[in-house]
């Protein structure tokens, strides 16, 4: 009699955990982690973006490494995608909804602007799905084209002079070539490098 | 009586050491990372806000209440100056050992609260 009790008592705190876990791992997908200050807030640290997420840099898959070391590696989970770039044990990125991809909101420019540097510059980004390849626009005409691994494309070259051509924008190109939709950088003409004083 | 006694000492001895390894992970922890949250007030658009110091960071991230275009900073006045530009959020590395600056600047467009943390 009483190992019945003790089994009946095991089954019920079993079934509860796992209502409770189902739970916390729906709340978890849910999560809707805010405006990007209120992640920094709570979640300090350079994961700070991808952990008000519910995920971890750890989870992220290899794309390619630019020319200044940084790897950059991205995590599909399914609703969200995240674009990470990581120096030696650190690692940051930002997660988007495929909506955001489509409008751009997932390309980020690095610059180096100063002296002591290379003066390089990299544009990288997550592209829509579907996506074969991106086209980047330059101010004089000019583009130039890379293929998209793992959902990541990358350009990389130097800092745009003071009265030189910049580039303007991205095109999302199907496996034929064609211009399936276009995005805006998040820096334009004279913002590449900001003033240091 | 006198095993009690040795039950004792050893017990003291015991916490003593597991206080000190305590203590050194705690303090070796805080020596090998440092980090800053600054900012959280609202700039106009192209303002910026900046670390109250200077320090050997190695990221910085930038956020806001809005969105919009954000561009993450880390620079000083000897030829650093490592940028990134991202929509709603940004995050710029500097690997050079240097004392650097850390900035957010708000690119959005309009006014809105920023803010930045940036770490060794």
């Amino acid at each position: 009699m009483r190992a019945i009790r003790r089994f009946r008592f095991v089954l019920l705190a079993a079934v509860v955990a796992i209502v409770g876990a189902s739970a916390a791992a729906i709340a978890l997908a849910d999560t809707s982690p805010g405006s990007t200050l209120e992640q920094i807030e709570a979640q300090p640290g350079p994961e700070a973006f991808i952990a008000s997420y519910g995920l971890k840099a750890s989870e992220g898959k290899a794309a390619f490494t630019l020319q200044n070391g940084q790897t950059v590696s991205v995590i599909d989970s399914g609703s969200t995608r995240c674009l990470l770039h990581g120096v030696e044990s650190k690692v940051a990125g930002r997660c988007f909804t495929e909506e955001a991809v489509s409008a751009g909101e997932a390309i980020t420019v690095g610059d180096e602007c100063g002296s002591s540097g290379q003066n390089r510059m990299e544009i990288t980004g997550l592209a829509p799905e579907g996506m074969v390849g991106v086209r980047l626009n330059s101010s004089d005409g000019t583009s130039r084209e890379t293929t998209i691994v793992d959902g990541a494309f990358r350009f990389e070259g130097t800092n745009p002079t003071e009265d030189g051509p910049h580039p303007t924008g991205v095109e999302w190109l199907d496996g034929n070539g064609a211009t399936l939709g276009s995005a805006a950088l998040p820096v334009s003409g004279d913002g590449f490098c900001l003033p240091t004083s | 009586m006198r095993e009690r006694s040795i039950r004792a000492h050893l017990a003291v001895i015991a916490t003593a050491l597991l206080s000190a390894v305590a203590l050194s992970m705690t303090t070796a922890s805080a020596a090998s990372a440092f980090s800053e949250s600054y900012g959280f007030y609202e700039v106009g658009n192209n303002g910026f806000v900046q670390s109250t110091g200077a320090h050997t960071f190695f990221w910085n991230n930038g956020a806001a209440n809005k969105g919009g275009t954000l561009a993450c900073q880390l620079f000083n006045h000897e030829g650093t100056n490592e940028v990134e530009h991202g929509n709603g959020g940004c995050t710029v590395f500097y690997y050079g050992g240097k004392f650097v600056w850390a900035r957010v600047y708000n690119e959005s467009g309009g006014s809105q609260v920023i803010g930045g943390e940036a770490g060794t």
